[in-house]
């Protein structure tokens, strides 16, 4: 145990298009760390350029201490030299293999004695609570059973280093959600580090140590989730973790702990944040972080347009000028549609 | 294949060496096997004389018999099209659209003249139309006539009988699109207020148009590239398709007119099957194909129910049944003609086929030339298809165009090249059995390409990654996935290579040597030289053999292919 | 799946083996045109009396078998061991140009000299009739038909096999336009529609069937199917029968002389005779009865065959009745 992953200056092109733009990061033995980014933005790219299913156009890639790929040296170890577990987004279970046959694979194909295969088999079957569906082919398994095999095959030669290639996407939410800290469980007594692959970001907050934020073939921002989450870097950080409302306005004067703020409308208030920024600019606030009355000076005046109760909170969505934005309020009273209020913005972040 | 240091080269680490290694080999074979032959067809019909010229074609042009011929070919085929085209249309809205009973079973029964080879389906029609058949003969008791008004061996006869093996064709591309179109265009019509037949006229119809016009062109390849239904039905009627004059051009031989006839057959096909391919994907363009087969809502017929019905079952029986009967009576009849009764009938020609060398031989030699062609070309096409589909090599993917590209190329126009490319040194086949099998295995290349590329289509490449990823190389990769993976459908398209192959008749008529005979060319040479009982005999075994064979297929690829 | 298919090449190859281990004994080629059935009985009686000679029989029209022979001596050497076709004047061209070897059988001294070639290049084996069939019960009164022209009242319903492709009726075409100094009777015949088949076997078949009421056909045949029940009857035309001798001979370039001398030897000996004879074919040995109800040769009115004139204008008179009947 104790291996961690070392990715260096990794560049990828398919023709002359780059789904992956030179990427570093590195994956410390026993973590947890996420890719997570939309569709297209090279994360999966970067996850089977670590598994040796695609061969990188620069760069180099370390597992340990072996290097796997090396562009410069022209090292490319195949994928079934690197010792590392997969999980794909479609489980890859093998349809014409029954659940032992498939979780043993890859210890029979490293000539495994047999009655070593078995227990290890048992072990596997019993961590994953599959125990007793062994003869059973992945026809006859459900969407979840079929993700644990998919685990179980790739756990069984204990990995140091697993690949999790949006394992999740393809459950229903109920399952997901469990899934979730099964997973977290799992890393946590087996002690491998784990890279996931996620468009996801709940799933990415909930389970990583740390998260990569990435787009279009780069990775934007990385740090703990809770980081990220109080402090992207970048607009498009602050949308894509999390609900976050834009809105256009200017900065009018600050001080070491605060910022005056003027809306469109011409509304100003002053928000807790220090920043360089001057004029224009674009001003990041969660719904949570908004919170309405019906009187006071804080903040700035709205017009609530609808709210819908949820249960914990209530989803309101408020006008401001030609702005809408979203609120989620705890507050148990409840705004009628055309209800003027007083809305007082908690923390904020700032961008040009 | 470590270095010293113990680390491991790009190249030789990643197995890639070893797919091109199998890509350069299957390359090699596929120059030599197809495009080393049929360039020579085109070039040897420039050749005339002492060096490049268009004598040949203008030979074809200027001998009015060889212009003829192609012009009978290009109208017979476009009847005969348009024919299978209003009959495969129409029995296809029956059986799939509207509430005629046993719709399966009709289906079923419409689809099996295509299993029937042509040339004993033709054989079949003159024994039922020809002047002594056994209908003419009923005709002519019933009506105490001398003779009967029609003349099956005329080009009238030729026509309807090919539009009888060839109607299945449009039959199998319009029900294919039909069985997929979303019937909510259809139920839109009708709350539009149309009636079934003007939504049939205005919606359904005009949408699966580009199937009609694909499956009719395909009727069209299907009948210009036909030899054994002109050559059987023709000669007498004195009527010359490309086909049979090439053969004759053949025996004189005349070679470089030969081919140069061939590739005006190679260019009227490859033409139509050009357009054909624009229509199929005019088709697909069409976003109404959802891709399901379900089909809640069929036209009530109401009191045309039972009409049709009967009207399609007795077009089933006549492109079926009927043939495959008299074929059966003819094998066992003592003497062709002899009128039908229990004493005389005899197993004699059953039995002399059984102790005729010849046809022992040509078991033999059909079954081995069968067995090899179906395994050589499905091994190909799987090493094609998995480099083009799954590796996606650019260099398989010239391989898949060039391994497709023979089902453009009429047989007539394979044989030839065959020939040409190997009855001189350093490769003599000509005059032995493996000159049949260089054809087959070109002709039949393209339908191994398109299954096992259909197959491999369908299993994820991540299947595959897992296993990379579990600690298989790429071979155990091979052997313990994907190759067990896509059995069903390698053995299902082994055997739809396996059954056209056994009994083939286009080219190996043209390549056939003594003791060299296959089923095709012993049953035509039989029924040609006056033998039909014989001829009759060993067609009556190769269907049976052909219908276990269609329910093996349907039972290995669980209904998915065959019949 | 890779097993098995291994298993079943593996097969396939043991079964070529076995092909070319059956052909240990001495194996000669017979290049023929006599009807298949025909053909492999000989082949089989044969074989039973030479035991460790197999003969293979390569059956086609004529024509066939004659382009099939100059295109394997231009290619370096005919196949055929032994030949016997029915066009007899092809035998003289075959002789002119030195593809066939002289054998004077032993046998052959009982057969009559116009029969045979002086030089024992060929000799005829087999006497083969080109006389008038007809169906009775298309046709109640036979006597109707009495000459050659009489077959062309019947239009459609009357057939002939193509010269192009069968050599009895090469010899047929060569003896009409010789004796009547043109090719009126074709051009009549393409006029009415008469219907030109491709083998006698085939106009035979046709006859019997009832899909004609009279044929050009070959006597043997009628006779055939007359055995099996069939309602024909061979009508002797009046204007005169074409007798054909349809020649054996062996190929020049053949390796086994020996064996190939033993097939001229047994077709023309008392015993091959009479196999044919059972047949309802004429035989070539005085020696040898006739078939029931068949007159022997000096009893029919003969019209004269001009051999070497056909084997010389073979090319003009196979053009001239493409030209003039097949299109």
């Amino acid at each position: 145990m104790g291996i961690g992953i070392e990715v260096v200056g990794l560049f990828k092109y398919f023709g002359s298009v780059a789904a992956v733009n030179d990427i570093s990061f590195s994956v410390k033995e026993q973590e947890f760390y996420s890719l997570l980014g939309p569709s297209g933005c090279g994360k999966t790219t970067t996850l089977r350029c670590i598994a040796g299913l695609e061969q990188p156009s620069k760069g180099s890639i370390k597992i340990g201490d072996r290097v796997m790929s090396s562009a410069s040296e022209g090292i490319c170890i195949p994928p079934e030299k690197r010792g590392i577990g997969m999980v794909f987004q479609n489980y890859a279970v093998w349809p014409h293999m029954n659940v032992e046959q498939n979780i043993s694979y890859p210890l029979r194909i490293t000539k495994v004695p047999s009655e070593k295969v078995r227990d290890r088999v048992n072990e596997v079957m019993d961590m994953l609570k599959l125990t007793g569906l062994g003869k059973r082919f992945p026809s006859e398994l459900s969407g979840g059973q079929q993700q644990r095999v998919a685990l179980g095959r790739a756990l069984s030669i204990k990995p140091a280093i697993m690949l999790l290639d949006e394992p999740l996407s393809n459950l229903d939410a109920k399952l997901r959600e469990q899934m979730r800290f099964e997973l977290k469980d799992l890393q946590r007594n087996t002690g491998i580090a784990i890279l996931y692959v996620t468009h996801d970001q709940v799933e990415a907050m909930a389970m990583s140590d740390r998260v990569a934020i990435m787009k279009d073939g780069v990775i934007i921002q990385e740090g703990k989730p809770l980081d990220i989450y109080k402090n992207p870097k970048e607009k498009f950080v602050a949308d894509f973790i999390g609900t976050t409302n834009f809105i256009e306005c200017d900065v009018i004067g600050s001080s070491a702990s605060s910022t005056d703020i003027r809306l469109e409308s011409g509304s100003t208030f002053t928000v807790p944040e220090a920043t360089d920024i001057r004029g224009r600019c674009t001003l990041a606030l969660r719904p949570e972080d908004i919170e309405l009355s019906a009187e006071g000076t804080d903040g700035f005046e709205a017009e609530v347009e609808v709210g819908i109760f949820l249960g914990n909170v209530i989803d309101y969505r408020i006008k401001i000028g030609n702005s809408k934005l979203r609120v989620q309020s705890t507050v148990a009273t409840m705004f009628r549609p055309g209800d003027k209020v007083r809305a007082k913005v908690g923390r904020v972040v700032l961008f040009n | 294949m470590s270095s010293p240091n113990g680390k491991l080269t790009a190249r030789e680490s990643n197995a890639l060496d070893m797919r091109y290694v199998f890509l350069a080999l299957t390359g090699a074979l596929f120059v030599g096997i197809i495009v080393y032959p049929l360039y020579h067809v085109l070039a040897k019909s420039f050749v005339s004389g002492s060096g490049l010229s268009l004598a040949n074609y203008v030979k074809v042009f200027s001998n009015p018999t060889n212009f003829k011929a192609l012009w009978n070919s290009i109208w017979m085929s476009a009847t005969t099209s348009v024919i299978a085209m209003v009959a495969g249309t129409s029995l296809a809205l029956f059986v799939i659209r509207t509430d005629i009973p046993c719709k399966n079973l009709l289906r079923i029964m419409l689809l099996m003249p295509y299993a029937i080879p042509p040339f004993i389906g033709a054989i079949a029609w003159t024994q039922l139309f020809g002047p002594a058949g056994y209908i003419s003969k009923a005709y002519i008791n019933l009506f105490g006539s001398y003779d009967v008004p029609w003349n099956i061996y005329s080009t009238g006869g030729i026509v309807l009988v090919m539009a009888m093996y060839q109607f299945p064709v449009v039959f199998i591309t319009v029900s294919g699109a039909l069985g997929r179109l979303d019937p909510s265009f259809e139920e839109a019509s009708r709350m539009s207020g149309a009636n079934a037949f003007k939504t049939m006229r205005d919606v359904t119809i005009p949408l699966v148009m580009p199937s009609i016009m694909a499956g009719t062109l395909l009727a069209f390849v299907g009948a210009i590239s036909n030899f054994g239904i002109p050559a059987l039905l023709g000669f007498r009627a004195r009527f010359y398709v490309l086909t049979t004059r090439i053969y004759s051009a053949l025996a004189i031989p005349d070679m470089p007119l030969a081919t140069a006839m061939a590739v005006l057959l190679a260019i009227t096909a490859g033409a139509a099957l050009f357009v054909q391919i624009k229509f199929e994907k005019g088709q697909s363009r069409y976003t109404v194909i959802s891709g399901k087969s379900v089909r809640p809502q069929t036209i009530s017929l109401g009191k045309w129910r039972m009409p049709i019905f009967f009207m399609v079952v007795a077009v089933s029986l006549f492109a079926s049944i009927v043939p495959m009967a008299s074929m059966l009576l003819t094998s066992v009849l003592k003497y062709w003609g002899a009128p039908i009764k229990l004493s005389n009938l005899t197993l004699k020609h059953f039995s002399y086929v059984f102790n005729l060398e010849m046809a022992r031989r040509a078991l033999k030699n059909s079954f081995i030339l069968a067995v090899l062609a179906a395994t050589v070309t499905m091994a190909l096409g799987a090493v094609v298809s998995y480099m083009s589909v799954k590796a996606k090599m650019k260099a398989a993917v010239v391989l898949d165009i060039v391994g497709t590209f023979p089902y453009a190329v009429p047989c007539t126009v394979i044989a030839i090249a065959m020939i040409l490319a190997w009855s001189k040194p350093p490769i003599m086949l000509y005059g032995t059995l493996w000159i049949m099998l260089a054809a087959y295995l070109v002709r039949y290349m393209p339908f191994s390409i398109r299954t096992t590329r259909a197959t491999l289509q369908q299993i994820h490449s991540s299947l595959e990654e897992a296993a990379r990823m579990s600690g298989a190389g790429w071979l155990q990769t091979m052997r313990h996935i994907v190759v067990p993976l896509i059995k069903p459908g390698l053995i299902a398209g082994w055997i739809l290579v396996f059954m056209p192959a056994f009994r083939e008749l286009t080219m190996s008529v043209l390549l056939w040597s003594q003791g060299n005979e296959t089923i095709g060319v012993v049953i035509y040479n039989m029924q040609d030289a006056g033998n039909t009982q014989i001829a009759a005999a060993i067609s009556s075994i190769v269907l049976l053999l052909i219908l276990v064979g269609n329910v093996i297929v349907r039972k290995v690829s669980k209904g998915q292919v065959g019949l | 799946m890779l097993r098995r298919t291994l298993m079943v090449v593996i097969a396939s190859l043991f079964l070529i083996g076995i092909v070319f281990a059956a052909s240990a004994a001495e194996t000669i080629v017979l290049y023929t045109s006599v009807p298949i059935e025909l053909a492999t009985k000989f082949a089989d009686e044969f074989m039973k009396e030479y035991k460790d000679i197999k003969l293979e029989v390569f059956r086609a029209g004529s024509t066939d078998v004659i382009n099939k022979i100059w295109a394997e001596n231009e290619a370096g050497g005919i196949k055929g061991d032994v030949l016997w076709l029915a066009d007899a004047a092809a035998y003289y061209t075959f002789r002119d140009k030195g593809l066939l070897l002289a054998y004077k059988s032993p046998e052959a001294t009982n057969v009559p000299m116009e029969l045979k070639d002086p030089n024992g290049y060929f000799t005829g084996a087999r006497i083969i009739n080109m006389i008038i069939g007809v169906n009775t019960s298309l046709i109640k009164d036979k006597s109707k038909v009495k000459t050659w022209a009489d077959l062309l009242a019947y239009g459609k319903k009357a057939a002939m096999a193509n010269p192009l492709y069968s050599g009895s009726n090469f010899m047929v075409t060569a003896t009409f336009v010789k004796n009547s100094g043109g090719w009126l009777w074709f051009e009549d015949a393409r006029k009415k529609e008469m219907q030109v088949l491709r083998g006698n076997a085939d106009v035979a078949r046709g006859l019997a069937a009832g899909e004609f009421a009279v044929a050009m056909v070959l006597d043997y045949m009628v006779n055939d199917y007359k055995k099996q029940g069939a309602p024909v009857e061979i009508i002797w035309p009046e204007d005169g029968t074409i007798s054909i001798p349809s020649p054996v001979a062996i190929i020049s370039v053949t390796k086994k002389v020996a064996a190939s001398k033993c097939f001229i030897d047994f077709v023309l000996s008392r015993k091959g005779q009479e196999l044919m004879v059972k047949d309802g074919v004429l035989p070539v040995r005085g020696d040898v009865a006739p078939p029931a109800g068949m007159p022997t040769l000096d009893k029919i009115k003969l019209m004269p065959i001009p051999f070497e004139w056909a084997a010389e204008n073979t090319t003009m008179l196979r053009e001239t009745f493409e030209k003039k009947v097949m299109y």
